[in-house]
Protein backbone atom coordinates (compact mmCIF):
# COMPACT_ATOMS: atom_id res chain seq x y z
CA UNK A 1 0.00 0.00 0.00
CA UNK A 2 2.78 2.37 1.01
CA UNK A 3 4.73 1.63 -2.17
CA UNK A 4 1.63 2.34 -4.29
CA UNK A 5 0.99 5.64 -2.52
CA UNK A 6 4.63 6.68 -2.93
CA UNK A 7 4.54 5.67 -6.58
CA UNK A 8 1.45 7.81 -7.21
CA UNK A 9 2.96 10.74 -5.31
CA UNK A 10 6.18 10.48 -7.26
CA UNK A 11 4.33 10.32 -10.56
CA UNK A 12 2.22 13.40 -9.86
CA UNK A 13 5.21 15.36 -8.54
CA UNK A 14 7.29 14.44 -11.59
CA UNK A 15 4.49 15.60 -13.89
CA UNK A 16 4.14 18.85 -11.97
CA UNK A 17 7.90 19.43 -12.25
CA UNK A 18 7.88 18.79 -15.97
CA UNK A 19 4.97 21.20 -16.44
CA UNK A 20 6.85 23.88 -14.47
CA UNK A 21 10.01 23.36 -16.50
CA UNK A 22 7.95 23.66 -19.66
CA UNK A 23 6.35 26.87 -18.40
CA UNK A 24 9.75 28.24 -17.46
CA UNK A 25 11.16 27.56 -20.90
CA UNK A 26 8.17 29.29 -22.46
CA UNK A 27 8.66 32.26 -20.17
CA UNK A 28 12.33 32.41 -21.06
CA UNK A 29 11.94 31.94 -24.79
CA UNK A 30 8.68 33.78 -25.33
CA UNK A 31 6.26 32.36 -27.89
CA UNK A 32 8.68 32.45 -30.81
CA UNK A 33 10.66 29.44 -29.62
CA UNK A 34 9.32 26.34 -31.35
CA UNK A 35 8.16 23.60 -28.88
CA UNK A 36 9.89 20.21 -28.75
CA UNK A 37 12.99 21.64 -30.48
CA UNK A 38 16.34 22.16 -28.82
CA UNK A 39 16.85 25.90 -28.39
CA UNK A 40 19.81 27.31 -30.27
CA UNK A 41 22.41 28.79 -27.87
CA UNK A 42 22.15 32.20 -29.53
CA UNK A 43 18.35 32.22 -29.22
CA UNK A 44 18.67 31.12 -25.63
CA UNK A 45 21.20 33.84 -24.86
CA UNK A 46 19.02 36.48 -26.53
CA UNK A 47 16.02 35.35 -24.48
CA UNK A 48 18.12 35.46 -21.33
CA UNK A 49 19.42 38.91 -22.21
CA UNK A 50 15.84 40.17 -22.73
CA UNK A 51 14.74 38.62 -19.46
CA UNK A 52 17.62 40.18 -17.52
CA UNK A 53 16.87 43.56 -19.07
CA UNK A 54 13.24 43.44 -17.89
CA UNK A 55 12.89 43.68 -14.05
CA UNK A 56 9.32 42.26 -14.15
CA UNK A 57 10.51 39.20 -16.04
CA UNK A 58 13.46 38.81 -13.62
CA UNK A 59 11.00 38.65 -10.71
CA UNK A 60 8.91 36.12 -12.64
CA UNK A 61 12.00 34.04 -13.40
CA UNK A 62 13.09 34.00 -9.78
CA UNK A 63 9.63 32.92 -8.73
CA UNK A 64 9.54 30.17 -11.35
CA UNK A 65 13.00 28.96 -10.30
CA UNK A 66 11.83 28.78 -6.71
CA UNK A 67 8.73 26.76 -7.66
CA UNK A 68 10.82 24.36 -9.74
CA UNK A 69 13.35 24.07 -6.94
CA UNK A 70 10.60 23.11 -4.48
CA UNK A 71 9.16 20.61 -6.93
CA UNK A 72 12.58 19.02 -7.58
CA UNK A 73 13.26 18.73 -3.86
CA UNK A 74 9.83 17.10 -3.42
CA UNK A 75 10.51 14.68 -6.25
CA UNK A 76 13.93 13.76 -4.85
CA UNK A 77 12.37 13.18 -1.44
CA UNK A 78 9.69 10.93 -2.96
CA UNK A 79 12.43 9.05 -4.85
CA UNK A 80 14.40 8.63 -1.64
CA UNK A 81 11.32 7.23 0.11
CA UNK A 82 10.58 4.87 -2.83
CA UNK A 83 14.15 3.63 -2.70
CA UNK A 84 13.80 3.09 1.06
CA UNK A 85 10.64 1.03 0.61
CA UNK A 86 12.24 -1.02 -2.15
CA UNK A 87 15.36 -1.57 -0.06
CA UNK A 88 13.43 -2.63 3.04
CA UNK A 89 11.21 -5.07 1.17
CA UNK A 90 13.83 -6.66 -1.04
CA UNK A 91 17.21 -6.61 0.72
CA UNK A 92 16.35 -9.27 3.27
CA UNK A 93 14.79 -11.55 0.65
CA UNK A 94 17.69 -11.12 -1.74
CA UNK A 95 20.18 -11.93 1.03
CA UNK A 96 18.19 -15.04 1.93
CA UNK A 97 18.11 -16.01 -1.73
CA UNK A 98 21.87 -15.64 -1.88
CA UNK A 99 22.19 -18.03 1.07
CA UNK A 100 19.83 -20.50 -0.63
CA UNK A 101 21.87 -20.38 -3.81
CA UNK A 102 25.01 -21.10 -1.80
CA UNK A 103 23.17 -24.03 -0.21
CA UNK A 104 22.32 -25.33 -3.70
CA UNK A 105 26.04 -25.31 -4.50
CA UNK A 106 26.97 -27.13 -1.31
CA UNK A 107 24.07 -29.58 -1.70
CA UNK A 108 25.07 -30.56 -5.22
CA UNK A 109 28.72 -30.84 -4.17
CA UNK A 110 27.86 -32.99 -1.17
CA UNK A 111 25.55 -35.21 -3.26
CA UNK A 112 28.24 -35.59 -5.93
CA UNK A 113 30.79 -36.57 -3.25
CA UNK A 114 28.38 -39.13 -1.74
CA UNK A 115 27.72 -40.60 -5.17
CA UNK A 116 31.44 -40.76 -6.02
CA UNK A 117 32.12 -42.48 -2.69
CA UNK A 118 29.30 -44.94 -3.40
CA UNK A 119 30.63 -45.63 -6.89
CA UNK A 120 34.15 -46.22 -5.47
CA UNK A 121 32.76 -48.73 -2.99
CA UNK A 122 30.70 -50.39 -5.74
CA UNK A 123 33.81 -50.72 -7.94
CA UNK A 124 35.76 -52.24 -5.04
CA UNK A 125 32.97 -54.77 -4.52
CA UNK A 126 33.07 -55.67 -8.24
CA UNK A 127 36.86 -56.13 -7.94
CA UNK A 128 36.27 -58.49 -5.02
CA UNK A 129 33.70 -60.42 -7.07
CA UNK A 130 36.28 -60.69 -9.87
CA UNK A 131 38.89 -61.98 -7.41
CA UNK A 132 36.44 -64.55 -6.12
CA UNK A 133 35.60 -65.67 -9.64
CA UNK A 134 39.32 -65.90 -10.45
CA UNK A 135 39.87 -67.95 -7.27
CA UNK A 136 37.01 -70.22 -8.31
CA UNK A 137 38.53 -70.72 -11.72
CA UNK A 138 41.95 -71.54 -10.18
CA UNK A 139 40.31 -73.88 -7.66
CA UNK A 140 38.41 -75.69 -10.41
CA UNK A 141 41.75 -76.20 -12.16
CA UNK A 142 43.19 -77.73 -8.97
CA UNK A 143 39.95 -79.75 -8.32
CA UNK A 144 39.29 -77.93 -5.01
CA UNK A 145 37.07 -79.52 -2.36
CA UNK A 146 33.33 -78.75 -1.95
CA UNK A 147 33.71 -76.94 1.41
CA UNK A 148 35.94 -74.25 -0.06
CA UNK A 149 33.54 -73.76 -2.99
CA UNK A 150 30.61 -73.33 -0.59
CA UNK A 151 32.51 -70.62 1.31
CA UNK A 152 33.21 -68.81 -1.94
CA UNK A 153 29.52 -68.91 -2.88
CA UNK A 154 28.53 -67.45 0.48
CA UNK A 155 31.13 -64.71 0.14
CA UNK A 156 29.91 -64.00 -3.40
CA UNK A 157 26.30 -63.72 -2.24
CA UNK A 158 27.33 -61.38 0.57
CA UNK A 159 29.27 -59.11 -1.79
CA UNK A 160 26.38 -59.01 -4.28
CA UNK A 161 23.99 -58.00 -1.49
CA UNK A 162 26.41 -55.26 -0.43
CA UNK A 163 26.71 -54.10 -4.02
CA UNK A 164 22.92 -54.00 -4.41
CA UNK A 165 22.68 -51.90 -1.24
CA UNK A 166 25.36 -49.49 -2.48
CA UNK A 167 23.54 -48.99 -5.77
CA UNK A 168 20.23 -48.48 -3.99
CA UNK A 169 21.83 -45.88 -1.71
CA UNK A 170 23.02 -44.09 -4.86
CA UNK A 171 19.42 -43.92 -6.07
CA UNK A 172 18.23 -42.36 -2.81
CA UNK A 173 21.11 -39.83 -3.00
CA UNK A 174 19.36 -38.41 -6.06
CA UNK A 175 16.78 -36.79 -3.78
CA UNK A 176 19.11 -33.79 -3.89
CA UNK A 177 17.57 -33.00 -7.31
CA UNK A 178 14.14 -32.39 -5.75
CA UNK A 179 15.59 -30.39 -2.84
CA UNK A 180 17.70 -28.13 -5.06
CA UNK A 181 14.80 -27.72 -7.52
CA UNK A 182 12.68 -26.34 -4.67
CA UNK A 183 15.48 -24.05 -3.49
CA UNK A 184 15.99 -22.73 -7.02
CA UNK A 185 12.24 -22.27 -7.57
CA UNK A 186 12.10 -20.13 -4.45
CA UNK A 187 15.14 -18.08 -5.51
CA UNK A 188 13.63 -17.62 -8.95
CA UNK A 189 10.32 -16.44 -7.47
CA UNK A 190 12.16 -13.87 -5.30
CA UNK A 191 14.11 -12.56 -8.30
CA UNK A 192 10.89 -12.29 -10.32
CA UNK A 193 9.34 -10.29 -7.48
CA UNK A 194 12.33 -7.91 -7.28
CA UNK A 195 12.29 -7.52 -11.06
CA UNK A 196 8.60 -6.61 -10.92
CA UNK A 197 9.24 -3.96 -8.25
CA UNK A 198 12.10 -2.44 -10.23
CA UNK A 199 9.99 -2.48 -13.37
CA UNK A 200 7.26 -0.52 -11.59
CA UNK A 201 9.78 2.17 -10.68
CA UNK A 202 11.17 2.24 -14.24
CA UNK A 203 7.64 2.58 -15.60
CA UNK A 204 7.15 5.50 -13.27
CA UNK A 205 10.01 7.36 -14.93
CA UNK A 206 8.87 6.33 -18.42
CA UNK A 207 5.29 7.41 -17.81
CA UNK A 208 6.06 11.08 -18.44
CA UNK A 209 7.75 10.39 -21.77
CA UNK A 210 5.77 7.61 -23.42
CA UNK A 211 2.18 6.91 -24.32
CA UNK A 212 1.84 4.06 -21.81
CA UNK A 213 2.46 1.15 -24.18
CA UNK A 214 5.47 0.03 -22.18
CA UNK A 215 3.48 -0.47 -19.00
CA UNK A 216 1.03 -2.70 -20.85
CA UNK A 217 3.97 -4.67 -22.20
CA UNK A 218 5.38 -4.99 -18.69
CA UNK A 219 2.16 -6.45 -17.35
CA UNK A 220 2.13 -9.18 -19.95
CA UNK A 221 4.78 -11.22 -18.07
CA UNK A 222 4.51 -14.90 -17.13
CA UNK A 223 2.36 -14.59 -14.00
CA UNK A 224 1.14 -18.17 -14.28
CA UNK A 225 4.69 -19.51 -14.42
CA UNK A 226 5.53 -17.51 -11.29
CA UNK A 227 2.55 -19.02 -9.47
CA UNK A 228 3.63 -22.49 -10.48
CA UNK A 229 7.18 -21.74 -9.30
CA UNK A 230 5.95 -20.56 -5.91
CA UNK A 231 3.62 -23.55 -5.51
CA UNK A 232 6.52 -25.96 -6.09
CA UNK A 233 9.00 -24.00 -3.98
CA UNK A 234 9.89 -24.39 -0.35
CA UNK A 235 12.25 -21.81 1.16
CA UNK A 236 13.08 -24.22 3.98
CA UNK A 237 14.00 -27.11 1.65
CA UNK A 238 17.36 -28.47 2.77
CA UNK A 239 19.50 -31.58 2.75
CA UNK A 240 20.83 -30.61 6.18
CA UNK A 241 19.64 -31.95 9.55
CA UNK A 242 17.04 -34.29 8.09
CA UNK A 243 17.43 -36.46 11.21
CA UNK A 244 16.54 -33.74 13.71
CA UNK A 245 13.63 -32.55 11.56
CA UNK A 246 12.31 -36.12 11.41
CA UNK A 247 12.65 -36.31 15.19
CA UNK A 248 10.23 -33.36 15.50
CA UNK A 249 7.75 -35.25 13.30
CA UNK A 250 8.05 -38.33 15.51
CA UNK A 251 7.46 -36.19 18.58
CA UNK A 252 4.24 -34.76 17.11
CA UNK A 253 2.98 -38.04 15.66
CA UNK A 254 4.07 -39.85 18.81
CA UNK A 255 6.14 -42.34 16.82
CA UNK A 256 2.87 -44.06 15.90
CA UNK A 257 0.89 -44.18 12.70
CA UNK A 258 -2.21 -42.19 13.69
CA UNK A 259 -5.57 -43.13 12.27
CA UNK A 260 -7.22 -42.09 9.08
CA UNK A 261 -10.12 -39.67 9.01
CA UNK B 1 -1.42 -53.45 -1.30
CA UNK B 2 -1.84 -50.67 -3.87
CA UNK B 3 0.09 -47.39 -3.53
CA UNK B 4 -0.58 -44.03 -5.14
CA UNK B 5 2.62 -41.92 -5.26
CA UNK B 6 2.02 -38.19 -5.72
CA UNK B 7 4.93 -35.80 -6.40
CA UNK B 8 5.58 -33.15 -9.05
CA UNK B 9 9.21 -34.28 -9.29
CA UNK B 10 9.68 -37.25 -11.63
CA UNK B 11 12.94 -38.07 -9.82
CA UNK B 12 11.19 -38.23 -6.45
CA UNK B 13 8.38 -40.43 -7.82
CA UNK B 14 10.97 -42.84 -9.16
CA UNK B 15 12.92 -42.86 -5.89
CA UNK B 16 9.78 -43.47 -3.81
CA UNK B 17 8.49 -46.20 -6.12
CA UNK B 18 11.96 -47.77 -6.15
CA UNK B 19 12.00 -47.72 -2.35
CA UNK B 20 8.51 -49.25 -2.19
CA UNK B 21 9.55 -51.99 -4.61
CA UNK B 22 12.60 -52.73 -2.45
CA UNK B 23 10.38 -52.99 0.62
CA UNK B 24 8.14 -55.40 -1.29
CA UNK B 25 5.27 -53.21 -2.50
CA UNK B 26 5.19 -53.47 -6.27
CA UNK B 27 1.65 -52.32 -7.07
CA UNK B 28 2.16 -48.58 -7.52
CA UNK B 29 0.45 -45.91 -9.58
CA UNK B 30 1.57 -42.27 -9.74
CA UNK B 31 0.29 -38.72 -10.13
CA UNK B 32 2.16 -35.44 -10.80
CA UNK B 33 0.05 -33.22 -8.51
CA UNK B 34 -2.93 -33.18 -6.17
CA UNK B 35 -5.49 -32.64 -8.93
CA UNK B 36 -4.28 -35.67 -10.88
CA UNK B 37 -4.18 -37.71 -7.66
CA UNK B 38 -7.81 -36.85 -6.89
CA UNK B 39 -8.72 -38.02 -10.40
CA UNK B 40 -6.72 -41.22 -10.18
CA UNK B 41 -7.76 -42.18 -6.67
CA UNK B 42 -10.39 -44.88 -6.24
CA UNK B 43 -11.32 -47.43 -3.60
CA UNK B 44 -8.66 -49.86 -4.85
CA UNK B 45 -5.88 -47.59 -3.52
CA UNK B 46 -4.77 -48.61 -0.01
CA UNK B 47 -1.96 -46.15 0.60
CA UNK B 48 -1.00 -42.69 -0.62
CA UNK B 49 2.52 -41.27 -0.41
CA UNK B 50 2.29 -37.58 -1.22
CA UNK B 51 4.45 -34.47 -1.47
CA UNK B 52 3.19 -31.15 -0.05
CA UNK B 53 4.50 -28.42 -2.43
CA UNK B 54 2.95 -29.05 -5.83
CA UNK B 55 1.35 -26.88 -8.50
CA UNK B 56 -2.42 -26.83 -9.16
CA UNK B 57 -3.54 -28.67 -6.02
CA UNK B 58 -0.95 -29.07 -3.26
CA UNK B 59 -0.60 -32.12 -1.02
CA UNK B 60 -2.35 -30.65 2.02
CA UNK B 61 -5.36 -29.47 0.01
CA UNK B 62 -5.52 -32.86 -1.71
CA UNK B 63 -5.62 -34.67 1.66
CA UNK B 64 -8.40 -32.36 2.91
CA UNK B 65 -10.49 -32.94 -0.22
CA UNK B 66 -9.85 -36.66 -0.11
CA UNK B 67 -10.91 -36.94 3.53
CA UNK B 68 -14.21 -35.24 2.64
CA UNK B 69 -14.92 -37.87 0.00
CA UNK B 70 -16.88 -40.96 0.88
CA UNK B 71 -14.22 -43.24 -0.62
CA UNK B 72 -11.27 -41.30 0.83
CA UNK B 73 -11.88 -41.49 4.55
CA UNK B 74 -10.00 -44.70 5.22
CA UNK B 75 -7.07 -44.58 2.82
CA UNK B 76 -3.71 -44.39 4.63
CA UNK B 77 -1.68 -41.32 3.82
CA UNK B 78 1.97 -40.45 4.44
CA UNK B 79 3.19 -36.96 3.60
CA UNK B 80 6.79 -36.91 2.29
CA UNK B 81 8.00 -33.32 2.15
CA UNK B 82 10.80 -30.84 2.80
CA UNK B 83 8.49 -28.79 5.05
CA UNK B 84 9.38 -29.54 8.62
CA UNK B 85 8.17 -26.74 10.86
CA UNK B 86 6.00 -27.63 13.84
CA UNK B 87 3.06 -25.70 12.34
CA UNK B 88 3.32 -27.58 9.06
CA UNK B 89 3.47 -30.98 10.74
CA UNK B 90 0.48 -30.16 12.96
CA UNK B 91 -1.48 -28.83 9.96
CA UNK B 92 -0.81 -32.07 8.09
CA UNK B 93 -1.93 -34.17 11.06
CA UNK B 94 -5.09 -32.09 11.39
CA UNK B 95 -5.83 -32.47 7.67
CA UNK B 96 -5.86 -36.24 8.12
CA UNK B 97 -2.36 -37.40 7.28
CA UNK B 98 -1.46 -40.65 9.08
CA UNK B 99 2.27 -40.02 9.23
CA UNK B 100 4.95 -37.72 7.94
CA UNK B 101 8.43 -38.19 6.47
CA UNK B 102 10.94 -35.37 6.01
CA UNK B 103 12.95 -35.22 2.78
CA UNK B 104 15.63 -36.35 2.25
CA UNK B 105 14.61 -39.70 3.69
CA UNK B 106 16.14 -43.13 3.81
CA UNK B 107 14.15 -46.16 2.64
CA UNK B 108 14.39 -47.48 6.21
CA UNK B 109 12.49 -44.46 7.55
CA UNK B 110 9.82 -44.85 4.87
CA UNK B 111 9.41 -48.55 5.69
CA UNK B 112 9.22 -47.77 9.40
CA UNK B 113 6.45 -45.21 8.85
CA UNK B 114 4.48 -47.52 6.54
CA UNK B 115 4.69 -50.30 9.14
CA UNK B 116 3.59 -47.92 11.91
CA UNK B 117 0.60 -46.71 9.89
CA UNK B 118 -0.40 -50.25 8.97
CA UNK B 119 -0.16 -51.36 12.61
CA UNK B 120 -2.15 -48.35 13.87
CA UNK B 121 -4.89 -48.60 11.24
CA UNK B 122 -5.26 -52.35 11.70
CA UNK B 123 -5.67 -51.76 15.45
CA UNK B 124 -8.29 -49.12 14.68
CA UNK B 125 -10.15 -51.59 12.44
Amino acid sequence: METRRLTEDLLSESEATLRMMDALLEELGGTEAPRNDVMEPTVYLRALQETVADPERIALLSNAFFRVHVAIIGTLEALRRSRGVLERTTTERVQRTQLKLREVTSTTESAATDMLDGLDRALQLIDRLDSLAQGDADGAGRKGDGGESGQTEDEGARIRAELRQELFTLITCLQFQDITAQQLSWASAVLADVEERLEKITRLFNAGFSNGDESAEGDAGGGKDDESLIASADPSASMLDAGSRQALVDEIFGGGGGTAG
Amino acid sequence: MKFLVVDDSVTMRRIIINSLNRIGYTDCIEAADGAEALDRFDASVDFIITDWNMPTVGGLEMVRRLREREDGGRVRIIMVTTRASRDDIVAAAQAGVNNYVVKPFTPQVLKEKIDQVLAATSRAD
